[in-house]
């Protein structure tokens, strides 16, 4: 028997097999392993597992098919569809984290818009206050001139009525000259009295008058540097923390000694009136420390407005650490806020 | 008797065979859903509208190609290669697709981020006015 083509045909059966074997992926499929390993590797996996799933099951069947058919056309297509499935995965995985993003921006618009709500409504309330405030005032102020000036003119009128009795009197020869001499006299004082009480009532009016415009603008000047909130009961003088201090000290800045001048110029215009320093801080931190600092704070706002001439027994100070805020503690924006200094003025006379 | 045993046997083998490649042919079919639902997914791409998404455009022409191609391919009997020819037409259409609706998302995200800081500046506008 003549093995030699038997030989011949075992060895081209068996170097074809080894070409198989050996025969390299398509770039398309090694395009397509990359693509998938990097999306199994990243955000892919865990915001789209199931787009990811369908293309790894793609991938296997193109894995299958290199191994059976190599470097086919179906063994490409298969690659090049498993490579648009992943990327697609990838987009997908995307827009799910946009729609999360989209999710969180509009809580905070809500919260917000609660915050600006209640902010909005309070300051109404504060305008409402200090319109009703400054509308009693000049109402009592009227009233109370008003009692004067009448009082005023029945005095004068009464003297009116003594001179033309007096007259009446002389001319019906009832009264020696002596004694319409010293009826004279009397009405004559009398009548000194009362315009000596009108120079001082003009004058009373118009130093009120005076007072009330430095405090004006005293105020106005303030209020570009400060935020000022009146209430039938108080006006609260807010100072930013940072305005004032440096971060976690209780010193002054030089530059806030220039504001507090301006502060301590309102004071002096409400002669009589208790102030109290109130020192606030946002919840970062000990509280233990915020609430010494606090402490420290009002009280070097105190010395310092004492220094500028407002009366010791007047003023007081007082920390309230992180417990009074006055926005939310969770961003920097609230935190800024609550950083402050308040100054309250009683707005009942302490004569 | 032992010759037509082996040719009967032959014969057998050759209408076997020929039948199995026959029912093999006949086998070959496109389900419906494979045709239809690039052609649905282009649709849909298109009324979107890629002008605006460069990337989009790209995979959407891709898919029309591949389905161009499919469909010669089902003229020459050639569907297994048709159906894996409408397989890179839905991949690609699906892609363009994605693409799409990551761009309407983007630009609603940017709509609320536009609403929030307007409303911030509001408020600081009304806080700095108090």
């Amino acid at each position: 028997m003549n093995i030699r083509p038997l030989l011949v045909r075992s060895s081209l059966v068996f170097c074809a097999f080894g070409l198989v074997a050996c025969a390299t992926a398509p770039a398309e499929l090694v395009e397509a392993r990359k693509a998938y390993e990097e999306a199994a590797a990243g955000e892919t996996a865990t915001y789209a597992p199931a787009e990811l799933k369908t293309a790894e099951q793609t991938l296997q069947l193109a894995e299958s098919s290199f191994d059976d058919e190599g470097d086919s056309y179906q063994t490409r297509a298969l690659a090049y569809t498993t490579e648009r499935r992943v990327q697609a995965a990838s987009v997908i995985a995307d827009t799910y984290k946009l729609r999360q993003d989209k999710a969180a921006l509009e809580k905070e618009y809500f919260v917000y818009s609660e915050e600006a709500r209640d902010a909005a409504m309070k300051q109404l309330a504060s305008t409402k206050n200090q319109l009703a405030e400054s509308q009693r005032y000049a109402e009592s102020t009227a009233a109370e001139l008003k009692k004067q000036q009448d009082a005023l003119e029945a005095q004068e009128k009464d003297l009116a009525d003594k001179q033309a009795k007096l007259e009446a009197a002389r001319k019906a020869g009832e009264l020696t000259e002596a004694q319409l001499r010293e009826q004279n006299e009397a009405i004559k004082q009398q009548q000194d009295e009362l315009n000596k009480k009108n120079e001082e009532l003009a004058a009373e009016r118009k130093a009120r008058e005076e007072a009330e415009k430095r405090l004006a603008d005293a105020m106005n000047r303030l209020s570009e540097i400060a935020k000022i909130d009146t209430s039938a009961k108080e006006t609260i003088i807010t100072l930013g923390g940072e305005v004032v201090f440096k971060t976690g000290e209780s010193a002054l800045r030089p530059s806030a000694r220039e504001k507090l001048n301006q502060v301590a110029d309102v004071l002096l215009e409400n002669k009589g009136k208790s102030i109290q320093v109130v020192g606030h801080t946002d919840s970062q931190g000990k509280r233990d420390f915020n609430q010494k600092l606090s402490e420290d704070r009002a009280n070097t706002v105190r010395t310092y407005l004492i220094e500028r001439g407002v009366a010791s027994d007047r003023i007081t100070a007082l920390g309230k650490g992180q417990d009074s805020p006055v926005a939310s503690n969770d961003n920097a924006t609230g935190r800024t806020e609550n950083r402050r200094v308040e100054i309250i003025i009683q707005n009942d006379n302490k004569s | 008797m032992k010759d037509y045993s082996c040719k009967t046997l032959i014969l057998l083998c050759l209408l076997a065979m020929g039948g199995s490649v026959f029912t093999g042919c006949a086998s070959v079919t496109i389900p419906s859903d494979q045709y239809g639902q690039p052609r649905e997914t282009i649709r849909v791409v298109t009324e979107m509208g890629t002008d605006n998404n460069p990337q989009a455009k790209l995979h959407l022409k891709l898919a029309n190609d591949e389905l161009e191609n499919a469909d010669k391919l089902i003229k020459q009997e050639k569907k297994e290669e048709a159906k894996l020819s409408l397989t890179r037409a839905e991949a690609d259409a699906a892609l363009a697709l994605a693409l799409l609706k990551r761009d309407e998302m983007k630009s609603e995200v940017d709509a609320v981020q536009e609403k929030l800081d307007r409303l911030k500046k509001q408020t600081q506008e009304l806080g700095g006015n108090s």
